[in-house]
């Protein structure tokens, strides 16, 4: 027998029948100053004089932006107006970072332009190909960022970002699978990458790679640790030096340094922490890398090839500055490295001049059948508990007779490997596999690797293994219950303990409740599991949720007398509760509240 | 069995024989650009030119930007009105004093390289690259014939040493040259 009556908003009560002792009840490659030393961003601590207020508030020291009121579809389209705020929201939300963006207003459409007038804007070129005074034309260009800082310090002064809506069709819709229109979430992380300060990176899955697929095929949207730790860099909180040191060295061939070098830091998951490039003096930097262990490694970009399908990552898809890089270098193995706390961490790499006997240049998209083979120069995915199904790399020269193949990580199974030469007639050698993650799979990119007796080639990041839950702006709570729930699913009133129906119950229990957020008549429900009178007294159960208090109440009858409490206030550390009522000997009712 | 039936069992059969045959390939589009192809750059372009970059000079354009202009000397025009025997064309950006200002995906024009550029035409009669960096072709003389050939993004494949050359073959198999001629070829005889 059971009952449930509700008498406020704030109480819930349940009736417990005695009788029955067990009832059952029912989550970077930077710009660099001619010094070689400054980088490329915003200043936010030392504010530069000529910087306006308009562009970086002097109090808050947030980086400004606009948003063109006519969007892509036209005034008011609340949708685009969110998904443009969602994408710097995200990058504010970068943990261990001081960078804070924040929406300043709707620029006048027929105004925004890209310009140094004192204000961010994003906005969309829809009437022609010709923009920027007539002085850019944006044909085969899905958008670019202007930016405009001083030279010697490399301070930025204002970044304007123009979207082609004039060739190009665009989407807010997150859950879109096509790949048309563009996804704006999507595009727009990419450029707001740019308008911190950071180049394109070589790490696969990262959301600063040349390369993305859209909508929901994605592995883009959201930033990566290596987004992550190139914004700490160039904003840091001061949170992480006590948990944090650095990687660092040279990168030389035949006594020379290498520009463009590839340099992979791994962790002991298996997952890309890290993804840089050996500057001209062979140089390369990791800062805020967490205390711990690590795996690093030094591989060569592609060619600069015109032809796709024999390139994953050429030199002038980073930026012209790498136009030169290296390519003709065997890759080194990966090899541990230790960080500490506070500590530099130097690692060099002696480089052997050779051309790669093999690269890997296209990735098979994951696949459930082992008879589909698309092949994509972007990363593909795994789910955590996915069984038996088919992932690989492609190559030219790619070993096909017993070559080693892996993925990194411990928790992916490889069942069997097979190699197709010139798989298709594409000029391409397949390696692939039949694999399973583990349920409990860590999310992160994953990197393939392809091994024979003489060499080895990575593909570095180019596998990711998806989150049960999406957290991009990094609050704890699952992005899915905030973008079902909210239109902006970075806006504070969706955070997890903003309570936006003032129903009681904040958003990270009404999640867990999948109770309403925005309705004050749904809320969480609670259940009680069983109740057990011993000879130690009465044992009380219920559904619960971690951090919430709750008090038990008692009385002898059920329809009359009054409602005692016994002890005092239960604190939930999980997903059930128990109380014990020691003066409990024989059959009593119960009802338990939640305090909070 | 009905028509469409018909047409159902043998577009799954033809499905079928592409996805055992591998053919099933898709390319991640480009955070920035998505290939325009030869004929699209003409079709957008008012000029194409030839030449070799002899003077790069910035300005303010008076609304707050600073922009470059190229001067081209050794002028070939292949569509277009001539403008004699240099052109000059400018892009978004530049440096004057200790202002930079940069578009992401402008290519960039070094003096004395040899180029051949495909330009649209603004509201003030300048030249101004189509599809950006797309627009931009850098020219090399191939040592084995003597043979001019041109790349840009997309399309045809830059100079390299032996080292890299060796490396090219093994990599792509051919490297998918692009003469000057042949480039000119289709922009003088392009139709729509």
């Amino acid at each position: 027998m059971q009952s449930f009556e509700f008498t406020s908003r704030w109480t819930m009560r349940c009736l417990v029948s005695l009788v029955l002792g067990s009832a059952t009840l029912s989550a970077a490659v930077f710009h660099f100053a001619e010094d070689g030393i400054g980088r490329r961003r915003w200043s936010l601590v030392d504010l530069h004089p000529q910087v306006p207020d308009t562009i970086v508030d002097p109090t808050t020291r947030s980086v400004m932006y606009y948003i063109a009121e006519d969007l892509f579809s036209g005034p008011g389209t609340e949708s685009e107006l969110n998904a443009v705020k969602a994408v710097f929201d995200q990058w504010s939300a970068t943990p261990g970072s001081s960078l804070r963006y924040v929406f300043a207003g709707m620029e006048d459409a027929a105004g925004a332009d890209v310009n140094l007038n004192g204000r961010n804007v994003v906005f969309w070129v829809k009437d022609n190909t010709l923009v920027n005074n007539g002085q850019v034309n944006i044909s085969g260009a899905l958008g670019f960022a202007f930016s405009s800082f001083f030279l010697s310090t490399q301070t930025l002064a204002e970044v304007d970002i123009v979207l082609n809506g004039k060739i190009y069709d665009w989407s807010s819709d997150y859950q879109e699978s096509s790949a048309i229109p563009h996804l704006i979430e999507g595009v727009l992380t990419h450029e707001v990458g740019h308008m911190t300060g950071l180049q394109h990176s070589p790490g696969g899955g990262t959301t600063m790679f040349v390369r993305g697929r859209s909508g929901t095929r994605t592995v883009q949207t959201g930033l990566s640790m290596d987004e992550i730790i190139g914004t700490r860099t160039l904003y840091p909180d001061g949170s992480q030096e006590a948990t944090s040191g650095s990687i660092s060295g040279v990168a030389t061939m035949n006594g020379s340094s290498v520009l463009g070098a590839g340099i992979y830091i791994e962790d002991s998951d298996g997952n890309l922490l890290a993804a840089t490039l050996s500057r001209a003096d062979g140089s390369f930097e990791v800062p805020f890398v967490p205390a711990g262990s690590y795996s690093i490694w030094a591989s060569p970009l592609d060619l600069n090839l015109t032809d796709s399908n024999f390139s994953l990552l050429s030199p002038r898809e980073i930026s012209s500055e790498f136009n030169d890089s290296a390519t003709n270098f065997l890759p080194t193995d990966r090899a541990a490295v230790q960080v500490s706390t506070g500590q530099a961490t130097t690692f060099n790499f002696n480089l052997v001049s050779q051309i790669p006997p093999f690269r890997i240049t296209r990735i098979r998209d994951t696949s459930e059948s082992e008879f589909i083979f698309t092949r994509i120069n972007a990363p593909t995915r795994i789910r955590p508990g996915a069984q038996n199904v088919f992932v690989g790399v492609f190559g030219k020269t790619l070993p096909v007779d017993n070559p080693e193949f892996e993925i990194s990580g411990n928790d992916i199974t490889i069942h069997e490997i097979t190699t197709q030469l010139n798989q298709g007639g594409s000029g391409n050698n397949l390696v692939a596999a039949k694999v399973s993650a583990d349920p409990g799979a860590k999310p992160g990119l994953r990197t393939f690797i392809v091994r024979d007796s003489q060499s080895v080639a990575y593909a570095a990041g180019f596998i990711e293994v998806m989150p049960l839950e999406q957290d991009y702006n990094f609050d704890g709570l699952d992005d899915a219950f905030q973008r079902d729930n909210f239109d902006l699913f970075t806006a504070p009133e969706a955070g997890p303990e903003a309570d936006p129906d003032f129903d009681g119950f904040v958003n990270r229990i009404e999640k867990q409740a999948s109770s309403n957020p925005n309705d004050a008549n749904s809320v969480p429900s609670i259940r009680l599991n069983s109740m057990v009178l011993g000879l130690n007294g009465a044992r009380i159960t219920w559904t619960s949720f971690a951090g919430l208090q709750y008090q038990v109440w008692r009385r002898s009858e059920l329809n009359t007398g009054i409602w005692e409490t016994v002890g005092s206030p239960v604190l939930a550390t999980g997903s059930t509760s128990e109380f014990l009522d020691p003066q409990a000997t024989e059959m009593r009712y119960y009802r338990v509240q939640l305090v909070q | 069995m009905n028509a469409q039936a018909t047409f159902k069992k043998s577009g799954w059969r033809a499905m079928t024989f592409l996805i055992s045959m591998g053919w099933i390939v898709t390319n991640a589009l480009s955070h920035q650009f998505l290939p325009l192809s030869i004929d699209q750059l003409v079709e957008e372009s008012h000029w194409v030119v030839q030449g070799r970059v002899v003077e790069k000079s910035c300005h303010w354009d008076g609304q707050g930007r600073i922009f470059t202009q190229i001067k081209l000397d050794r002028v070939d025009v292949w569509k277009g009105e001539s403008t004699g025997e240099t052109f000059t064309f400018i892009q978004a950006g530049g440096t004057l004093g200790d202002i930079q200002m940069v578009a992401t995906g402008e290519p960039n024009y070094q003096l004395r390289e040899e180029v051949v550029v495909f330009l649209d035409k603004n509201q003030r009669g300048e030249g101004v690259s189509v599809g950006m960096a797309q627009g931009k072709f850098k020219t090399w003389l191939r040592e084995s014939d003597q043979e001019l050939m041109a790349f840009n993004l997309f399309h045809g494949a830059p100079q390299m040493d032996a080292s890299n050359a060796s490396a090219w073959t093994l990599a792509q198999g051919k490297a998918q040259g692009l003469t000057v001629s042949e480039l000119k070829d289709r922009v003088v005889h392009y139709e729509k």
